[in-house]
């Protein structure tokens, strides 16, 4: 790696941690007032518990010899680096902290933070870095069978999306979230120019986050690179914004930002790989997707509170799929057998094992919190720290 | 006049002009229906409705709304615990004013020189906390659209291991024959009022969703903060 590389390397790598402002931002203003600290917390904590885990376990585990084609063995609390790999592990812990961040936004309002903080720990950790052993490790069983992920439509998005799934599960929905008809009830966030300002940061990190994931020998398609992560984002937005005034539905900001941050999804996979009337196809496509997965979502009576299942989840399978829907060359059908491959696989190891994490925190040290705590707001109960003194009045205050 | 018939209008009164009056107005109010409005008839209701609301400058639409709710309310049986005659002798024979209801009148050392002279039944006193629960459950009633739907829920909610136990879903089981009647709260403890509190907001997030059942919640606590008891015990302690 030569000393520009480097250098963009490392200009990624704080793009990237810049996702995860982005990410607090968005996915607090979705939440009520009353839990916008909690969420907070949550992604502050991705990033603090996350950066420690990676380093000690995740980074060994992913990138270390592997010889299975499973899982790396060594490189465990690496010391002794050279500037190259400092900054490949750094820009590879902003990556895991994403894959865990994408959980706190869909179980927010409800989970205990301990329980949280552990289970991040889990992704980071374990669910993570175990995946992308078979995908990113250059001996990993997927890497051999051909399998491609660009920049993590499905390492990073979809392994994050199947924990928050296996999350939403165990929890259950938010009280009153859905009626006894089955109806579904709207709970506005209560700061939705967050949400916009956080869209807008992660359509930003997106830049380092497919930007960075150049290898040396891709380099040059750094500008494709660029502008199908800027076309994939901007068809999503419109996708989404199409299909609700197709639908004659109202358009929603908070849907419209959710729709480009699918889009961007939707292109990781294939940014480097894919002409721009691709990118926006894919994009396009993969902003309806989103509105299609929240439905689908709402009629399982499954709570997402931000999305995330919808927007990483779906916009990740979609993603990976379409990398071998869309070839620059010709189409392969085996190539597409790959990539269904590796998306079952991601789903069939993320989602059982978070699943069992989630069902052993609940049985041990319980993940719901109580009505009562919800009633109060997480806030409160959980930090004593209230986002919005000034006029925010508790229920429980005579003030 | 049969007295049972001049009770059930004292109360009416009192239920209608409670949320708009305080509670010197509301002894006011009930003198005036005591003095000079003791026709049975829907002139005589709708000229005292009249009087009071011009009296204390209570609004034209408001005015209107008073007529109706008055006139079902002598159609039906009230749910006051008490006879608002009581307080009105009571504002009579005792200085200072003593607090409507209030637990804190039970709890006040009996001065024989002002205790007040009993009236033919005696009122029934809740324990402070009680009373507050009692104001407050009753804004909250009031807030809901349809009032069998929701105790069913909160009769379901108190079966539920997870939000429930056999005391509560007992004391809900009591309410839930009677919405207005708060008699069965008059031995609980703070504790166990907070809990039900709890259960009804639980109950309202499943029934309204959580956005309504947090208004529901507010404006209780605003209405009840008319009320000179929850300068003595607000009813946010509940929650």
């Amino acid at each position: 790696m030569n000393d520009l590389q480097l250098i963009w390397m490392a200009i990624c790598m704080t793009l990237v941690f810049f996702m995860q402002a982005g990410f607090a931002l968005l996915e607090s203003g979705t939440s009520r007032a009353k839990n916008s600290i909690n969420v907070l917390m949550k992604n502050y904590m991705d990033m603090c518990l996350g950066g420690l885990i990676f380093w000690g376990f995740g980074f060994g585990l992913m990138f270390g010899a592997n010889v299975t084609g499973w899982l790396g063995g060594d490189h465990f609390f690496p010391q002794q680096v050279t500037t190259a790999e400092a900054v490949k592990l750094a820009y590879q812990v902003m990556f895991a902290a994403t894959a865990a961040t994408i959980v706190s936004g869909a179980v927010a309002e409800r989970m205990h933070f301990p329980a949280y903080l552990i289970f991040s720990g889990l992704v980071t950790g374990i669910i993570y870095p175990v995946y992308g052993s078979w995908v990113w490790n250059e001996h990993g069983w997927l890497t051999a069978l051909g399998f491609v992920d660009f920049a993590g439509s499905t390492v990073v998005h979809s392994i994050g999306a199947w924990c928050a799934l296996a999350g939403i599960i165990v929890l259950g929905p938010r009280l009153g979230r859905y009626s006894k008809n089955g109806e579904t009830r709207e709970i506005p966030g209560h700061n939705l120019p967050l949400v916009a300002l956080g869209g807008f940061i992660l359509w930003l990190g997106w830049f380092g986050f497919n930007g960075g994931s150049i290898s040396s020998l891709e380099k040059d398609n750094l500008g494709l690179v660029l502008i199908n992560t800027h076309l994939g984002g901007c068809a999503g937005g419109l996708g989404t914004l199409s299909f609700m005034y197709l639908r004659k539905q109202p358009v929603l900001m908070s849907t419209t930002v959710n729709g480009s941050i699918a889009g961007l999804v939707s292109i990781t996979a294939g940014a480097a790989y894919i002409s721009p009337l691709s990118a926006i196809i894919i994009g396009f496509t993969g902003g309806i997707f989103y509105i299609l997965g929240v439905n689908l979502l709402d009629k399982l009576q499954l709570d997402d509170v931000v999305g995330a299942i919808a927007v990483h989840g779906v916009g990740g399978v979609w993603g990976t799929l379409a990398v071998a829907l869309f070839p620059q060359g010709t189409f392969s059908f085996p190539a597409l057998l790959v990539q269904l491959t590796g998306i079952v696989a991601a789903f069939l190891w993320a989602f059982p094992v978070a699943l069992v994490f989630f069902k052993l925190l609940d049985i041990t040290i319980g993940i719901r919190a109580s009505t009562l705590h919800e009633q109060r707001g997480l806030d409160y109960t959980e930090h004593y720290e209230v986002g919005y003194p000034e006029f925010q009045k508790r229920l429980d205050s005579e003030a | 006049m049969n007295s049972d018939m001049k009770k059930h209008r004292r109360q009416a009164a009192w239920i209608c002009f409670e949320p708009h009056l305080a509670e010197d107005q509301l002894i006011k109010a009930i003198q005036i229906l005591e003095h000079g409005f003791q026709l049975d008839s829907v002139s005589n209701l709708i000229a005292y409705v009249t009087k009071i609301c011009s009296e204390f400058s209570i609004e034209t639409a408001t005015r209107k709304s008073l007529y109706g709710q008055f006139h079902e309310l002598m159609m039906q049986e009230t749910d006051l615990l008490i006879d608002p005659l009581s307080l009105v002798l009571e504002k009579k024979h005792t200085k200072p004013i003593p607090i409507a209801l209030s637990s804190s009148v039970a709890e006040r050392q009996p001065n024989p020189a002002n205790v007040a002279p009993a009236p033919a039944k005696p009122p029934i006193i809740l324990p402070l906390h009680a009373l507050v629960f009692s104001h407050f459950m009753h804004q909250v009633i009031a807030y809901l659209p349809e009032q069998t739907e929701f105790f069913e829920t909160l009769t379901d909610l108190s079966r539920k291991k997870r939000t429930g136990t056999k005391i509560i879903e007992a004391h809900v089981n009591s309410w839930a024959v009677n919405p207005g009647d708060f008699q069965w709260a008059e031995s609980l403890t703070e504790k166990m009022l907070a809990d039900l509190v709890h259960l009804v907001y639980t109950a309202l997030c499943e029934f309204l969703g959580p956005i309504e059942a947090d208004e529901a919640f507010h404006k209780a606590i605003a209405m009840c903060e008319q009320k000179p008891e929850t300068r003595h015990y607000h009813p946010s302690r509940f929650l």
